[in-house]
């Protein structure tokens, strides 16, 4: 139904506006922001840049197309993140102030020379930015926030006015017109922000899986930024299982590299025993959807794996290749026309029918996750103790790929 | 009440039906512009909403006048200023039931021309922009539908002017539809008289 009347709204010639939730909150000594990119282009990509001449190390974020490397967020060594979101298309941006010009972008020069909001709200007061169709959220390490977009003739900043901000694709300076913009994902994200008062990466993932997207312009990326401590997840096609942990410090130590997101990811999905489940502890099954061929399952009486049991499995690979059925419908048809009676016709038109609904792919509901799976059943837990367990992907060398962790409790 | 008028609707429809000389049925589509009227309107750079409407339309022919109804799908809505050249669409979809009085003006055999005056019942299908689905609006609204309609045969033209007098907005009241449309009428059947 939203698919429709969205083809009525291009009609009437309004443009088409693409999504994306950013979210940030300083609390208690901790500082997290996060970003969910929605967007048609799947190939998500990480670029890490070393300090040189200058100019800070940073990382961005963004997708590969045939313009090459676009940056849709960042961060760099200093703890400064920006992250970019769509606004309604608009032709009246002018230099209305004359302001200086720069080479290229102006959140690639706040990521290059800043390590404050302040001196991030200098540069887009100083510099004048053409092309610009969104806004940024900007945010360091010191509890600062700042959401940048154009007003009526120049940029306008605003400020946090509490320990949380919320962006998506409406302008957030526009208040006279407040009572139109009922967006589901801003209005999501403050919810679970206003109503939650310790901060982790776990409230971050809850928020950003509440506030994905689906369909055309899904969450392709999720992003969620530690800006004190310099960690990074990541998180693929909205799968919300599964996260690669990054070392902004560490990835930085080696030297310039562009990586492809989705070459780390194996579309973890964890089944058993599911969340919060209650089994006997004589025998327990973990259970779980993945595409890698090693793993390592942890499994613990601590939430934080202070003191663990890991079991080492390894897959021998099958290979589950299938005879493209169009082969054979060559073949009929070639039969038919060589032959050309009636037996043969008949014979092969029942052929075709059924090779070419075999040859018809089942709808995937959910793309995001493997459809292989794997199992492992322990004997002997202890009862009545809770348990915490995960699994870790083996495959790569680097930026092995973990599941998150669910908890279950023995009889 | 919510449910009364409508049955009370119903049944003027009906109470028509042994009356009437002549049926003719059609089908309308057309073009509106639509904007919102009232007080708590902001903004003096707002734009009319360009929309359509579709449906048929059921008249019965009287001595001295006709009595059409009619059943459209139309949007209405309004494009509100937002910053510096965008503007918010906001598209209200509704099922629209007009009951119309109807009176030629001309009494020609081919062509007629048709003074229309009636209330329109109305029930939302949906409020959106692009942001999201519009929270706070009435399912139900009322209007006054008043126009001209020029006949040459089975096909028509007509102009009409649509006022609603139910505030639709459940947030920030005194916000009402007004709405311009022209558009075409195929009747199924030659008028005779």
């Amino acid at each position: 139904m939203k698919k429709a009347l969205l083809i009525i709204l291009m009609s009437l010639n309004i443009s088409d506006l693409g999504a994306c939730t950013l979210f940030w909150s300083a609390r208690d000594d901790k500082i997290l922001c996060a970003k969910n990119m929605d967007w048609t282009n799947k190939d998500t990509r990480m670029l890490f840049i070393p300090a040189s001449d200058g100019k800070y190390g940073r990382m961005y974020f963004g997708i590969e197309s045939n313009y090459g490397f676009t940056n849709t967020s960042g961060m760099n060594e200093t703890g400064l993140w920006y992250a970019g979101a769509s606004l309604p298309e608009r032709t009246d941006i002018y230099n209305t102030y004359n302001k200086p010009r720069w080479d290229y972008e102006l959140v690639e020069k706040i990521m290059e020379e800043c390590s404050t909001v302040d001196e991030a709200i200098e540069i887009f007061s100083v510099y004048w930015e053409p092309h610009w169709s969104g806004h940024t959220l900007i945010a360091d390490k010191y509890g600062n926030c700042v959401a940048i977009e154009y007003g009526e003739k120049d940029v306008v900043f605003l400020r946090n006015q509490t320990d949380f901000q919320v962006m998506t694709n409406f302008y957030l300076s526009d208040t006279i017109n407040e009572r139109w913009y009922n967006c589901y994902r801003y209005n999501i994200a403050y919810e679970l922000l206003s109503n939650n008062t310790a901060l982790s990466f776990g409230l971050f993932r809850d928020i950003a899986e509440e506030t994905h997207a689906e369909g055309d312009y899904q969450t392709t990326l999720t992003t969620i930024h530690d800006l004190k401590n310099g960690f990074i997840q990541v998180y693929n096609m909205h799968n919300y299982h599964e996260f690669v942990n990054i070392n902004l410090a560490e990835e930085l130590e080696k030297g310039e590299h562009y990586l492809k997101c989705s070459d780390y990811f194996n579309q973890v999905q964890l089944l058993k025993p599911a969340i919060n489940s209650v089994l006997s502890s004589e025998e327990v099954t973990f259970s779980w959807n993945a595409d890698s061929y090693n793993y390592d399952l942890y499994y613990s009486k601590n939430e934080d794996f202070a003191d663990f049991e890991k079991i080492e499995i390894n897959i021998i690979h099958v290979n589950n290749s299938k005879i493209n059925p169009f082969l054979f419908i060559g073949l009929l048809a070639l039969l038919i026309f060589f032959k050309r009676n009636r037996k043969s016709v008949i014979f092969a038109s029942v052929f075709i029918l059924i090779l070419a609904g075999i040859s018809c792919e089942d709808i995937d509901l959910e793309p995001q996750f493997s459809k292989t799976n794997h199992f492992v059943t322990i004997k002997g837990l202890e009862p009545e103790t809770t348990y915490y367990w995960k699994i870790i992907c083996n495959n790569a060398e680097e930026y092995k790929s973990e599941s998150v962790t669910w908890k279950f409790e023995t009889l | 009440m919510k449910k009364f008028i409508p049955i009370l609707f119903v049944l003027v429809l009906i109470s028509f039906i042994s009356c009437a000389q002549e049926n003719i049925t059609g089908m309308r589509l057309g073009y509106n512009s639509a904007r919102f009227t009232g007080n708590s309107i902001t903004g003096s750079e707002n734009k009319n909403m360009p929309g359509f409407y579709i449906g048929g339309f059921y008249k019965k022919d009287f001595y001295k006048f006709d009595i059409q109804t009619e059943l459209l799908l139309t949007s209405k809505g309004y494009k509100i200023k937002s910053v510096g050249d965008t503007y918010l669409s906001n598209v209200f979809l509704y099922l629209e039931l007009p009951l119309l009085l109807k009176k030629d003006l001309l009494s020609n055999e081919k062509s007629s021309l048709y003074f229309i005056a009636g209330p329109v019942l109305m029930l939302k299908v949906i409020a959106i922009n692009l942001v999201s689905e519009i929270e706070g609006i009435n399912n139900f609204d009322s209007a006054i539908k008043v126009g001209f309609e020029f006949q040459y045969n089975n096909i028509s033209l007509d102009l009409r002017f649509n006022q609603s007098f139910i505030n639709f907005d459940k947030i920030e009241p005194s916000k009402y539809h007004q709405v311009i449309s022209f558009g075409m009428n195929f009747h199924l059947k030659n008028k005779t008289k």
